[in-house]
């Protein structure tokens, strides 16, 4: 289980890209959806311990016991997939090399082992015949199931992903949804998104985030029918996303 | 109501490119820092003392004569176009690199007018830096009237040369590596054709791109310049022909292809709510094989990994097997006549490799830093369990490893060059001292360029001031670890 308490981050020019932000997230795909600039990238990054935060703490529980994740990101990085949401990969060498790059780094260190990792992503991520094309020649949706791949290496318990779905057509994410719901119960999967599509289809839970805050938290489903009851049967997660978030929230 | 513009002609397309690159540049340090690099290099060959920057018995004249001049601009300009190389990819590449080209190229200007506007931009850019050239000149001493012969006959056909060459590189394969490529083929020809013309091999005056072979006695300037200047405008043509924008951008959809798209939906209509249809679009994903969970691997394997990646990396790049081949032409071409003992041999050979050597050292160091940023993988390496400097260290070892073939191949070739021609080798010395020498200095350039790229944080400044440095290093006659190697090695 992954904590993050009171996190707040502050640029030195405008308002704070994170105020006070506390959730828990639990084994499961929690969704998090906000506008352009609402902060769930900085909120992801905090966690993937790629940036610090000004104030708050974060805390994750592993097979091993809790742990304060902003004291020992190692120890958090040792399980942990993150899928950044503007990302490349060396366009030159194949799928199946740099893949296995990265499955080494991740301790897949002799050869079978290494070679069964890649095997199995490739597999999971419906790439196996794209697994001798050099990354160069893949398309947005293949570059980024393959991206989905690496973060997927070792089998993480906490698994980060910055809108993996952003720019896909509809097969691409049906694709990305089958991946998430094939993993593990044990796995904390954290969601970033501007699309409600994403959240009513993988999610379990979810948050709107709106300009550095947490505006709501629900279940999909029972967020909806909440809704419907105050606002009609033809209620959607997208009403519900603008009301709470303005037209003019975008940062 | 607002009437529609009309769109611009070439001329003004090529205007607007042209102004809008010199206005970037002119806010740009790096732009700035060129021009004083070639100002410091050009000021400090006019007052300073012997000339080293290029071959030639010119020790006897002044450094401001005519003959002296002609000899250093040439030799400036052909060194310049490696410190000028980022700058002209920076223009060339510029829609590219920021993903702008079809939004472009969908303004409704005339694309062979966009692309000449690029040149005309690159070329215009790389002009405003070389005049620092005869600026530097003028200020060391020369008279002003000295100057105007050399700049017209050698700096600007150079410039442009450069321009074109460049320009068609990054226009037609879209990344700056092909740039240097180009830039080091030139820098191969350069010095083969004063190696040729040293040995009376009169088609070295045409092979120097740079018109440094071509100003030695009994030699055409002007056929040299000609030919190159012919090279510059094929360049330019083939690019005008060959080129077309990536990614599909304004290109016509292929015939049939509309109608062909058009007959799929149709039918994907015609059996909408169909259970086949349903099946076939519904992707499938392959259940996970299950594999027990990683948790991270121990430093010595993620070195491991490192320097297996970073090997990788210089051994599979086609660039650097072309690279090594032109290194070793030119300096056993260089080498082939010196007939004397094998320590004067060596040092031939390890002094015609010496460029090559340093430019290999610091674009690769310069790239090992700054790759993975460059290819937008940093955020996915980052939250490895990898510490940054290990990764670094790694790949380090790894790509060092793979470019020590430049040393390693000149030191075979120092030890078999006097076999081949005398039957008598001294293939200790030629070990010793060209392999330590070699080696010694290579990995010392790769190690001080890797820091500096470090300590700079900015890829082009750091590119810059290295090759600034070392290029006023060879000038100024640097050697410190020759000696004691020699010794070592018992040459003679």
């Amino acid at each position: 289980m992954l904590t993050a308490a009171d996190l707040t981050v502050r640029y030195a020019a405008g308002p704070r890209a994170l105020d006070a932000v506390s959730l828990a997230f639990r084994p499961g795909v929690f969704g998090l959806l906000g506008p352009n600039g609402a902060g769930k990238s900085t909120l992801l990054r905090v966690l993937a311990t790629l940036q610090q935060p000004d104030s708050g703490s974060i805390r994750f529980a592993d097979d091993a016991g809790e742990f304060d994740v902003l004291h020992d990101s190692q120890r958090l990085r040792r399980t942990l997939g993150y899928l950044p949401q503007d990302f490349g990969l060396y366009p030159s060498l194949s799928v199946e090399y740099v893949l296995g790059h990265f499955c080494a780094l991740k301790g897949a260190t002799e050869r079978e082992a290494r070679a069964a990792w890649v095997d199995s992503l490739l597999s999971r991520t419906n790439l196996l015949d794209k697994r001798r094309a050099i990354v160069g020649s893949l398309s947005g949706g293949m570059r980024q199931r393959l991206g989905l791949a690496i973060a997927l290496a070792g089998n993480p318990a906490l698994l980060l992903l910055d809108e993996p779905t952003a720019g896909l057509d509809p097969g691409e994410r049906r694709r990305i949804y089958d991946v998430l719901a094939q993993l593990g119960e044990r796995t904390v999967v954290l969601l970033s998104t501007h699309l409600t599509e994403d959240i009513r289809v993988a999610c379990t839970r979810f948050a709107i985030l709106s300009r550095g805050c947490i505006v709501a938290e629900d279940e999909p489903g029972r967020a909806v029918r909440a809704l419907r009851e105050s606002m009609g049967a033809e209620a959607t997660l997208e009403d519900l996303y603008f009301k709470h978030v303005p037209l003019d929230a975008e940062r | 109501m607002p009437s529609a513009e009309r769109p611009h002609s070439g001329l003004a397309t090529i205007g607007i490119v042209v102004s809008l690159e010199l206005r970037l540049h002119a806010r740009d340090f790096m732009a700035w820092l060129g021009a004083l690099v070639f100002f410091f290099l050009s000021l400090a060959h006019a007052s300073g003392g012997p000339i080293s920057l290029v071959s030639g018995d010119l020790a006897s004249l002044p450094r401001t004569a005519g003959p002296v001049l002609a000899q250093a601009m040439a030799g400036l300009t052909a060194f310049g176009q490696v410190i000028t190389a980022m700058t002209a990819a920076t223009v060339g590449l510029r829609d590219v690199s920021l993903r702008s080209e079809g939004l472009v190229l969908t303004t409704g200007i005339a694309w062979r007018a966009y692309l000449l506007g690029r040149y005309a931009a690159t070329l215009a850019v790389l002009l405003a830096i070389s005049a620092a050239i005869p600026l530097g000149f003028a200020l060391g001493g020369a008279a002003p009237g000295d100057l105007l012969a050399p700049v017209a006959s050698l700096v600007l056909p150079n410039v442009a040369l450069v321009a074109a060459a460049f320009f068609a590189a990054a226009a037609l394969s879209g990344g700056f590596s092909v740039i240097l490529l180009v830039g080091l083929g030139f820098i191969g020809l350069w010095q083969t054709g004063l190696s040729l013309v040293a040995r009376g091999v009169s088609i070295g005056a045409l092979i120097d791109p740079f018109g440094n072979a071509a100003l030695t006695a009994g030699h055409s300037l002007a056929a040299n310049r000609v030919l190159w200047l012919a090279v510059s405008g094929a360049l330019l043509g083939i690019t005008l022909w060959r080129w077309r924008p990536r990614g599909g951008v304004l290109a016509a959809p292929a015939r049939g292809a509309v109608a062909a798209a058009s007959k799929q939906v149709t039918a994907r209509l015609a059996s909408a709510g169909s259970p086949q249809v349903a099946a076939q679009t519904t992707p499938s994903v392959a259940p996970a094989k299950p594999l027990a969970p990683l948790r991270g691997a121990s430093t010595t394997d993620q070195f491991k990994a490192e320097y297996r990646f970073g090997l990788r990396w210089v051994v599979q790049e086609r660039g650097f097997t072309v690279l090594l081949f032109l290194a070793l032409l030119n300096s056993t071409a260089n080498g082939w006549s010196v007939a004397m003992d094998s320590s004067a041999l060596v040092r031939a050979l390890e002094f015609h490799a010496r460029l090559f050597a340093i430019l290999i050292a610091t674009i690769y160091a310069g790239e090992l830093v700054w790759r993975d940023r460059d290819v937008r993988a940093d955020a996915l390496l980052d939250a490895l369990p990898v510490a940054r400097d290990l990764r670094l260290a790694g790949r380090a070892t790894g790509v060092l490893t793979g470019l020590l073939a430049l040393p390693i191949t000149i030191t075979i070739a120092g030890a078999m060059l006097p076999l081949l021609r005398d039957g008598s080798p001294n293939i200790a010395c030629a070990a010793a001292w060209l392999g330590g020498v070699g080696s010694l200095l290579f990995v010392g350039l790769f190690i001080i360029s890797l820091a500096l790229h470090r300590i700079v944080k900015h890829k082009t400044g750091a590119h810059l001031l290295l090759i600034a440095a070392w290029v006023s290093a060879i000038a100024a006659g640097v050697d410190a670890l020759a000696q004691p190697w020699q010794v070592w090695g018992f040459c003679p």
